[in-house]
């Protein structure tokens, strides 16, 4: 993907969305805290950031961590 | 009030205007009729009357709050992409938000009467959770899956990948990349981001649904007015005539000031405004949709 920033463009890796079954696994995961904590999670600011949240920058944090301790 | 039906609207509009409006605007266009007043409403005497009405913030879910945003974004920004989102999300809110008990008014300042059809009641008074429980067990609930459905039937290649890559960013470039570079997020995470609006709208509509069954044990009411439970709590007490005379009239008023609002300031800020390289605009109807 080219994501244009004004006058520089960058190339970076294409996208691959997680499979099927990460969002579904996700969404039993989000529906069920929602349902315990209710406007804890089910509001305008952890709802759409939960995805990302979840699927893409804890990975990369746990995996921060790993190769940090393991070093 | 909807719910989970305003995330789902996101994608169907965009794939209904394409690259001539920024997804980002588009749901921050949704967002924005209750963006700041929602906590209030909760809090006041008068939920449906604040909410709603005039003395209130009612003109919160009228056009002309739309129209007004979208003029102070284009002056500001001179993003055009970004003045026709904002601008189709917040009337896409206004119009989704008539089907409540206490409606909307539409045309405010020229008619401030609320334009409703009581599809389901606006519960606002019985808090926050008690408004959750009453939605998901009136048409408000079946109203959210209706959206949902479309969104599967006729709008599901609007959350792949190919589609994000080739219409999401291309339409607002300048967004995009300023989330790209500031949060250092490729394009998985901006995808994930694009995606989440939809993922956020699926989950809280199961949970509260499931709230409501399990947890609160509300019966499910599907019927037009329901909940039964809920009091009614219609704003105005005018007739059907009424509504449609006055509402006409306030909807002739604002056609009027929006042209002479466009041929006095807007074109020419439209005119000054910008594209990014991959958008054709043409005139008329053709300048928003595809």
């Amino acid at each position: 993907m080219s994501v244009r920033s004004g006058a520089e463009d960058e190339e970076v890796a294409p996208a691959t969305a997680p499979p099927l079954a990460a969002y579904v696994a996700l969404l039993v995961v989000y529906v069920a805290l929602g349902y315990l904590l209710k406007s804890v999670v089910l509001n305008w600011i952890v709802g759409p950031l939960f995805l990302l949240a979840v699927l893409y920058l804890m990975p990369r944090l746990l995996g921060r961590r790993g190769s940090g301790d393991g070093g | 009030m909807s719910w989970a039906a305003h995330e789902f609207e996101n994608y169907f509009l965009q794939k209904h205007v394409g690259l001539k409006a920024s997804f980002l605007a588009i749901a921050l266009g949704t967002f924005g009729p209750d963006l700041f007043t929602k906590a209030f409403v909760y809090a006041s005497d008068d939920p449906a009357q604040f909410h709603r009405g005039w003395p209130g913030v009612g003109f919160t879910h009228s056009f002309i709050f739309g129209l007004v945003g979208a003029t102070l974004v284009l002056a500001t920004t001179r993003s055009r992409s970004w003045a026709v989102g904002i601008l189709i999300g917040q009337w896409a809110h206004v119009l989704t938000d008539i089907c409540d008990s206490a409606g909307v008014m539409p045309f405010f300042p020229f008619s401030t009467e609320p334009v409703t059809i009581g599809m389901w009641k606006h519960a606002a008074s019985l808090g926050r959770y008690g408004d959750a429980t009453a939605y998901y067990s009136s048409l408000g609930g079946v109203w959210d899956l209706f959206w949902l459905l479309m969104l599967a039937a006729f709008a599901s290649r609007t959350l792949r990948p190919s589609y994000f890559r080739n219409v999401i960013v291309p339409a607002d470039p300048r967004a995009w990349g300023w989330l790209h570079r500031r949060l250092r997020l490729p394009e998985q995470g901006l995808l994930l981001l694009y995606q989440g609006f939809c993922f956020y709208g699926l989950g809280r509509m199961t949970a509260w649904f499931l709230r409501a069954r399990f947890a609160d044990r509300a019966p499910f009411q599907p019927v037009w007015g329901g909940p039964r439970y809920v009091q009614g709590n219609d704003l105005s007490d005018a007739g059907p005539l009424e509504v449609i005379v006055r509402t006409g009239v306030g909807g002739a008023l604002f056609v009027v000031f929006v042209v002479l609002c466009w041929r006095l300031v807007l074109r020419r800020l439209w005119d000054r405004g910008e594209d990014p390289p991959s958008v054709n605009r043409g005139r008329g109807p053709a300048a928003i949709f595809h």
